[in-house]
């Protein structure tokens, strides 16, 4: 297990794929993207990237705005 | 027909998509606006609202194109990452440069900006950048590739209209070939039709029509009076007089005699 910071919330998780954390904590949509640690990964990469202990992961979607 | 970032527009109207009372309100006065670009953002996802994927289905439906922003952004490296992932999510190129440098004016930071607007430039990214009226600001960001400019009218959300009139002018008369949309601050379509009278390009609102009564109704009136402002730039205005000077031709005045005429 390892402990991320995903959206801001502290959490542990036993997938350290990219892809496979994300689809455990329910991120299926294909309109998302995604940066770890301040850094854009592109979605290329979210089937090798792994993830670390103590990572911060922002995952964000399409949201209105002026 | 107006050519902004590699497109071909018929609406210089540039509309929000924030803070309407529904998603179908918010559907509804897009089209009655008659805006071919819409901004968006993104925020964090939650997995159990799965807002992002509705709001998603929603804007492909309006079939406009997207200008996505880096609202809330305060560094050039949140910049550049919210515009790197916004590419991926909205697949285009373009982004609407913030960086807020003042919470309580929602002021851009300048210096920050030209920053950030020159490392997005070298990433190919077309630069709508949200910036005060300040002239020198303007040249740098020319200078770095912008070639649309966008100032602010009043402090975002104000309704305060046209602050700085002056500054704008001065920006239209020093900057011929940029591209420049007034964004932000506009209350009513009077508004509107001022900055076009000046020969803006365009205006981007949002909270004036989604915070409106009947934003739907408002987002037309927008709509039209962002036309009739532009028409009345290309139309070319009259001098404005400190005197009167009558409309009826003097000329054949009746009950005008020459003195001793009989």
């Amino acid at each position: 297990m390892i402990t991320i910071s995903l959206n801001g919330k502290r959490v542990s998780v036993s997938e350290t794929r990219l892809k496979d954390m994300m689809i455990s904590q329910g991120y299926h949509s294909s309109h998302m993207a995604v940066a770890i640690n301040g850094t854009f990964v592109p979605k290329s990469a979210h089937e090798t990237l792994q993830v670390n202990d103590g990572d911060e992961i922002d995952i964000v979607a399409p949201m209105q705005g002026g | 027909m107006f050519n902004i970032g590699g497109k071909q527009l018929n609406s210089r109207f540039f509309l929000g998509t924030a803070g309407y009372p529904s998603p179908k309100v918010l559907g509804e006065s897009v089209k009655a606006s008659g805006a071919e670009v819409v901004t968006v953002s993104l925020r964090r996802e939650s997995p159990s609202a799965a807002g992002g994927e509705s709001f998603w289905n929603l804007l492909k439906k309006l079939d406009v194109n997207f200008l996505p922003n880096t609202a809330g952004c305060k560094t050039v490296g949140e910049v550049i990452t919210t515009a790197q992932m916004a590419r991926e999510v909205f697949e285009t190129n373009w982004i609407k440069l913030e960086v807020i440098g003042d919470d309580y004016t929602l002021q851009p930071d300048i210096f920050l900006l030209a920053e950030a607007a020159e490392e997005l430039i070298k990433q190919d990214f077309e630069v709508f950048p949200y910036m005060t009226d300040d002239l020198i600001l303007a040249e740098r960001l020319m200078n770095v590739g912008c070639k649309i400019l966008m100032p602010w009218g009043a402090p975002i959300g104000s309704g305060q209209g046209l602050n700085n009139p002056y500054a704008l002018k001065t920006m239209r008369a020093r900057f011929p070939e940029a591209t420049i949309i007034v964004d932000a601050g506009m209350g009513k379509p009077s508004h509107a039709v001022q900055a076009m009278e000046m020969g803006m390009d365009g205006v981007l609102l949002n909270t004036a029509v989604a915070k409106a009564t009947d934003p739907i109704q408002m987002a037309h009136a927008f709509g039209q009076s962002i036309e009739a402002g532009r028409e009345a730039y290309q139309a070319g205005m009259m001098q404005r007089r400190d005197m009167a000077n009558p409309s009826t031709p003097t000329l054949g005045t009746p009950f005008w005699h020459e003195k001793n005429a009989i």
